[in-house]
């Protein structure tokens, strides 16, 4: 056994490995010097226009402020962009974000004139790039707005299911849905509720935030009121559209389809808008669905009690 | 583990005959009107109008706007065909249909631009009411002159010629 090993040391073939492996650590080591020296690049310089405002600071009044940020140590997304600003030059910036990929909308705001999931918005690398709050929204600071107004709207469509109310096991029990009733709710469910539709809506801009019961819902929550009615474990329809007849809810919509360009999970609230204008004068009606009833919750607990019963029978 | 596995799987296939037990359909005899349970959900219904605001501006006629958006539709695309008709063939029925419809059709775009642009959110409580009431002053003046002029002219289809 020592021998072997001994005569494995003294191979050519060691030699040959600690030889090339030598070679490659030294190349390794030039690479590290010259990537030390690579920041010496020249810095690619952006700047950002960002408004600025604080309510409760009674002396200012909103202005917009310019900060100049080097992109080339920046990831690509004005989102990061900003967490850049706010780490480097100006903590007091405040912006709302959470999952940084474009699924939780919270980093709504107008970027270019447009509104746009932060997240989800490439850093143009020149010119000055523009950051508004979401327009005609009441600001809390900066870029965070105040969505109660919005989330209010939502809620007043009853996002939820509504089943037949003799149905003692509400919760107990899973409904049942066929796979193509399931996919005619594809294009509704994927709503994040980031409010890009409904803040870039004119008519959302006029009456969004009248008094309560003659507001505009605003395509966001008329997107989500139209996704309940369709499903086909629904079983409010009428109610639902009876709530919505009123001359402003829905109809203050004209379909300039503002909502449906800036979407950014893609979506069209303009269509189901359409669709239930159609559905409210009858043009239209509900699908009957293609499954009924329910299923247990816990299949298997079910099976049990129902053998037990059945034994108890006999 | 290999008998374990099979003891718990065989258990599983002897509950399977009772899952057709399970599948529960709601039976219709029993199901009532579903009516009763919305009606307790919403307890402030969007159509309610109680505060001094909201009657000021809500509209009669819009209670229910979803009788209406129907018609003026339907007049819109009436008056694609009723304005060639009437310049064609000149007569006083299609003049004066043709009256109601245009000013019918001009009313309710432009009551639309003042509920726009004239809102209480800006204007406070009074002067949206009254840009509403002078829209509907100046609309039945014009439906009034131009039928005026349908019976005592020689009406809109011949004007154009
Ligand atoms: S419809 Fe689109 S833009 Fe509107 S809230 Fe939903 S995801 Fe955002
Ligand atoms: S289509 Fe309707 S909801 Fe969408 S932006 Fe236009 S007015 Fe607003
Ligand atoms: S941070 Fe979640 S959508 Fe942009």
């Amino acid at each position: 056994m020592n021998s072997a090993r001994t005569r494995f040391c003294n191979s050519k073939l060691l030699k040959e490995f600690v030889r090339r492996f030598s070679k490659v650590k030294s190349e390794c080591k030039d690479k590290n010097a010259n990537a030390a020296k690579a920041p010496e690049k020249k810095p690619k310089l952006k700047t950002f226009s960002i408004y600025r405002f604080n309510p409760k600071d009674k002396t200012q009044k909103p202005t917009m402020k310019k900060y100049i940020i080097d992109i080339n140590d920046c990831r690509p997304m004005v989102l990061d962009a900003l967490f850049k600003i706010k780490t480097e030059q100006d903590s007091s910036l405040a912006f709302r974000r959470s999952c940084r990929e474009g699924i939780c909308g919270s980093c709504a705001m107008n970027i270019d004139g447009v509104n746009r999931l932060a997240c989800l918005h490439k850093i143009k690398p020149r010119g000055v790039t523009k950051i508004y709050p979401l327009p005609h929204m009441y600001v809390v600071k900066d870029l965070v707005v105040d969505m109660t107004r919005f989330f209010d709207q939502y809620h007043r469509v009853k996002p939820y299911l509504i089943g037949k109310s003799g149905d003692k096991d509400q919760g107990g029990s899973q409904y049942l849905q066929s796979i193509k009733d399931r996919e005619a709710l594809d294009g509704y469910v994927e709503c994040i509720l980031c409010a890009c539709c409904s803040t870039s809506c004119p008519e959302y801009w006029w009456h969004g935030h009248s008094k309560k019961p003659n507001d505009f819902l605003g395509p966001a929550a008329l997107l989500h009121a139209y996704r309940w009615i369709t499903d086909s474990r629904d079983y409010a329809t009428k109610e639902r559209l009876n709530q919505l007849k009123s001359y402003y809810s829905v109809y203050r919509c004209h379909q300039i389809n503002n909502c449906t360009s800036v979407c950014p999970k893609r979506l069209a609230p303009g269509k189901a808008i359409a669709n239930l204008r159609l559905l409210m004068s009858s043009f239209k009606k509900k699908k009957k669905p293609d499954m009924e009833g329910s299923l247990p919750a816990e299949p298997e607990k079910a099976c049990d009690q129902a053998c037990e019963a059945g034994d108890k029978k006999k | 583990m290999a008998l374990a596995l099979f003891l718990r799987s065989s258990a599983r296939l002897q509950a399977l005959p009772n899952l057709s037990r399970c599948v529960q359909f709601a039976p219709s005899s029993t199901s009532r009107p579903f009516s009763h349970l919305v009606q307790q959900l919403n307890k402030n219904p969007i159509s309610a109008t109680k505060s001094k605001v909201n009657v000021i501006a809500t509209r009669g006629m819009s209670a229910d706007h979803s009788k209406l958006w129907p018609i003026e539709k339907a007049v819109s695309i009436a008056l694609l065909g009723l304005v060639p008709a009437s310049i064609i063939t000149p007569n006083p029925i299609l003049d004066n249909l043709l009256a109601v419809a245009v000013v019918a059709h001009f009313h309710w775009g432009l009551e639309a631009c003042v509920i726009d642009y004239i809102r209480p959110i800006i204007f406070g409580p009074v002067i949206p009411k009254l840009a509403l009431g002078l829209l509907y002053l100046v609309s039945a003046a014009t439906l009034g002159g131009l039928l005026y002029y349908n019976h005592n002219c020689i009406g809109i289809g011949c004007t154009a010629f």
